[in-house]
């Protein structure tokens, strides 16, 4: 699959340096809150994400020069997005073996902290189930359900194969479900 | 892309209670967040590259070369490793040379080496003949008058014979007579001066006179010839432990 017509524009016009900046700008503005969505689930706070984001977007800038073009823009930002999700829990989970027990800084503590939190609702429901799933899978869950990602996609994203991508997001969908009729 | 109808069917064929869940998303952000986003970080861009890219430490490139050879030392040095497992504080001092020399010090070494000096070559003269046989006298006239110390307090003949091969054996005095080559000028030299280094040397000055009238080492004294002086024999006696 080759990259969109506009993609392509906008790559040229970020190898001129006259050009460099405003190119950059039209693919945030392209990208900007897709990715923030994606990155805001996986981590949960919008402090959080809020961070990701813009370093995730730092990296786009120092990598977009030597951007292969046999690959997708969007799956090439998704990746360093999800990338930069997973090592962000990484650290959290480390620190907070440090500083704070599990239950204070899991996840799913912060999905009831929010000011909307109302933990009748399904949605609200399905957004604790996804927080217990391993951080792997919960990337190929939110991918494929929030996202709509063909799994094609998703394979080139998470550098994992298409079989085991379906593997993934099925036993996620049934430990979701489990936990739904469960709590 | 899938649209949400194919995510909807794939789902409601895995779990109808998911597929039941209407999409909604529980996250909000401010309406305001997303349209500034852009300028924020295209500022946090042009504020890491402008950290990262072009400035560096005042002398940084200057001591790179001497803090990275200071690391490797520091790693691959066996004493210093040594030294932090015994006292980390003396470790933790910088090695520095203390001392200083004038500058170019270093310079003049080559200057030096070109006039060094030759050793000082001291002559050591030989011995003079006189003396040769002042020492050999005294030593041979002790070694009789302590043979008849021996004699006279063992008063058996067995042991005079053992007392007297033990010391003769020892000491051989004609051999070493007839073997030593002695310098003649020491011919030159009086009796005053001769007598004063025997006395200063705590040798009997009488001994050594007798003995200085030998001209021939095969006409050495017989052993009364040194009896003049009780001293001789006492002293003899007293430096070589053999009294009582």
């Amino acid at each position: 699959m080759g990259l969109p017509q506009d993609d392509i524009e906008l790559l040229l016009q970020f190898k001129d340096p006259a050009t460099k900046e405003r190119a950059f700008t039209a693919i945030l503005k392209k990208y900007q809150e897709k990715l923030y969505w994606h990155i805001r689930r996986m981590v949960v706070e919008h402090e959080d994400a809020n961070d990701v984001l813009q370093n995730m977007f730092v990296k786009a800038w120092k990598g977009l020069e030597n951007f292969r073009e046999d690959s997708q823009l969007y799956t090439w930002l998704y990746r360093i997005a999800t990338n930069e999700s997973l090592t962000f829990l990484e650290k959290q989970k480390k620190r907070s073996t440090f500083s704070m027990s599990d239950e204070e800084s899991g996840l799913s503590n912060k999905i009831k902290a929010d000011t909307n939190f109302d933990g009748n609702k399904l949605e609200w429901k399905l957004q604790l189930a996804v927080q217990k799933l391993p951080e792997k899978q919960k990337a190929v869950f939110n991918l494929r359900y929030f996202e709509e990602m063909p799994y094609a996609q998703i394979s080139t994203v998470l550098e994992t194969s298409e079989g085991a991508l379906k593997a993934s997001y099925h036993h996620a969908v049934k430990k979701i479900e489990h936990y739904i009729l469960n709590n | 892309m899938n649209n949400r109808e194919d995510i909807s069917t794939e789902i409601n064929g895995i779990s109808k209670t998911l597929g039941s869940i209407p999409f909604i998303n529980v996250f909000t952000v401010d309406a305001d967040y997303l349209p500034s986003l852009v300028q924020v970080i295209i500022a946090k861009i042009y504020e890491e590259n402008s950290l990262n890219n072009f400035s560096v430490p005042d002398g940084y490139f200057e001591s790179l070369a001497g803090n990275i050879l200071t690391k490797i030392h520091a790693l691959e040095n066996d004493v210093n490793i040594e030294l932090k497992g015994i006292s980390s504080l003396i470790a933790g001092i910088e090695k520095k040379e203390t001392y200083t020399v004038s500058e170019g010090y270093f310079n003049n070494i080559t200057f030096l080496n070109n006039k060094r000096k030759s050793a000082k070559v001291v002559t050591i003269n030989k011995p003079r003949l006189f003396f040769k046989y002042a020492a050999a006298a005294v030593i041979t006239g002790l070694l009789g008058l302590s043979i008849v110390n021996i004699v006279d307090k063992s008063n058996t003949k067995n042991s005079v014979k053992t007392s007297l091969e033990t010391i003769t054996g020892t000491m051989q005095p004609n051999t070493v007579l007839k073997n030593a080559s002695f310098d003649e000028a020491l011919q030159n030299v009086s009796d005053n001066e001769i007598e004063q280094y025997l006395q200063k040397s705590g040798h009997d000055v009488n001994a050594a006179l007798v003995a200085s009238s030998t001209d021939d080492v095969e006409k050495l004294p017989e052993v009364t010839d040194y009896l003049l002086d009780e001293n001789v024999l006492e002293n003899y006696l007293k430096e070589n432990n053999l009294k009582n």
